[in-house]
């Protein structure tokens, strides 16, 4: 176990966002597959380029899906309270993407 | 462990850990709001620093910290506030831990009282805050600082740990030093600890005024989505809490067996006097409590039971204390903070 916590301290300095392999077979039931998250449409590009700066793809990964009022919420919180330097140009984009990957009606 | 996220890095103990009285260190949660954390530590050049309001100001080496003070050890539960946010219904965004966002461990260091009379405070001191080496990527994102009200600080019971069951902290639980404030939340237990500061007014900052907030004066900090409390205030106390260990959820048991129940139940230090099952959804028997470990660990308990008839069960426990609390039927507010609603537990006998 004592490996994996310093495995996971590696991922975490060098700034790797895909430990994908190291999934226990206990993983909450949201945690879904990390491929999902590759949307390859614009909002990812901009989700990669403002957000995984702070933290990685997994913190979308581990949440449930929410509905768009829920995701605006988030990125307004980021912008406003946590500091992101995002454009509201980006953070609607953001918003589609995490949508679309996470949303909900 | 479950992997939560990666960077910053919060790992979950798996249910299973939580059939020993103290969590191992190697399994013990992760919690980390920053991705600036260092990678190492090195324990020769550290220093741990208190200033502000106070007439000499201290920086301490761990070797200061280990000889110069008494050394005082304690068992004590930490919690994540947002510890079973999963189960949250509706759902809400954040950590999405299950039961495993704690751990119990014997936390050995200094009294931060020892450490703030060294430094002498300043009368009409006011609130005391706590900083750790991890660093905020961006410097636009606020940095992670809590605080405590310098009476409490002064308690004699909040402790500056440099060690967790007998061994230096591992460095994702904080090493080298970390606060351990007994019966509070977790996120008041700030790791990597490195800077100590003394205010005559009101300490300010993003993690104590925006953060971490909860109902206002509401019990178990209960609120409903389309009626959200007005005014809120800093998450402090434990409420009181149990939940099952084993078997686990899902499992499945054999009919005229005898299956032993096992879990945990912990308060904010009131002691918990009272658990009970209920295997019908309708009456209540009482579970058999492991002696008490501390004022200030988790009590473990069990509860035997044979099933008779094949077919699924929705168990459910409950914790009673010494000043009469219990846990309330539902729970949920905005956050995911203080989760204590009863517990259930599906399970399926065949």
């Amino acid at each position: 176990m004592m490996n994996i916590k310093k495995i996971i301290l590696i991922c975490s300095v060098l700034l790797f966002a895909s430990c994908a392999d190291m999934q226990d077979s206990k993983l909450p039931e949201d945690n879904t597959d990390i491929k999902s998250l590759f949307t390859q449409t614009p909002g990812e590009e901009l989700y990669k380029a403002n957000c995984i700066t702070c933290h990685s793809l997994r913190y979308i990964q581990m949440q449930p899906p929410f509905p768009r009022k829920t995701w605006e919420k988030i990125v307004d919180k980021m912008i406003k309270n946590f500091g992101a330097p995002i454009p509201d140009s980006s953070a609607k984009a953001i918003v589609d993407y995490l949508v679309a990957v996470k949303g909900k009606q | 462990m479950i992997l939560l996220t990666d960077r910053p890095p919060n790992l979950e103990t798996p249910l299973r850990y939580f059939k020993e009285d103290l969590t191992p260190n190697d399994v013990f949660f992760v919690r980390w709001h920053l991705s600036g954390m260092p990678a190492s530590v090195d324990e020769n050049t550290f220093r741990l620093s208190v200033s502000g309001h106070v007439k000499k100001e201290l920086s301490l080496s761990l070797n200061d910290l280990k000889t110069k003070f008494k050394s005082v050890s304690l068992v004590a539960l930490a919690a994540c506030a947002g510890n079973a946010r999963s189960f949250c219904d509706p759902r809400v965004p954040g950590g999405q831990w299950k039961n495993g966002g704690m751990g119990n461990a014997r936390w050995t260091g200094v009294k931060l009282k020892d450490i703030l009379d060294a430094a002498g405070v300043k009368p009409k001191a006011f609130d005391v805050s706590f900083n750790g080496m991890d660093e905020p990527p961006l410097s636009s994102v606020p940095d992670f600082v809590k605080s405590l009200r310098i009476a409490h600080a002064m308690d004699g019971e909040v402790m500056i740990a440099y060690e967790m069951n007998g061994e230096p902290l591992p460095l994702l639980n904080g090493f080298p030093l970390k606060l351990v404030v007994p019966s509070w939340y977790a996120t008041y237990w700030v790791g990597m600890l490195n800077e100590i500061k003394v205010y005559a007014d009101t300490f300010k900052g993003y993690w104590m005024d925006k953060a971490y907030l909860v109902p206002k004066n509401v019990r178990n900090g209960n609120e409903k989505p389309d009626s959200l409390s007005k005014e809120t205030e800093p998450i402090n106390k434990l409420d009181i809490r149990s939940i099952f260990v084993s078997p686990e959820p899902d499992a499945i048991i054999v009919i005229n067996k005898k299956c032993e129940i096992e879990g945990l139940a912990f308060d904010a230090g009131d002691s918990i006097v009272k658990v009970e099952i209920s295997t019908d959804g309708k009456t209540w028997q009482a579970a058999q409590l492991a002696p008490v470990i501390g004022k200030y660990s988790w009590r473990r308990w069990k509860f035997e039971w044979t099933p008779r008839v094949a077919g699924t069960y929705t168990l459910r426990v409950k914790a009673t204390n010494g000043i009469g609390e219990t846990q309330p039927e539902h729970h949920w507010n905005r956050s995911g903070y203080m989760r204590n609603e009863i517990e259930t537990l599906e399970l399926k006998a065949e």
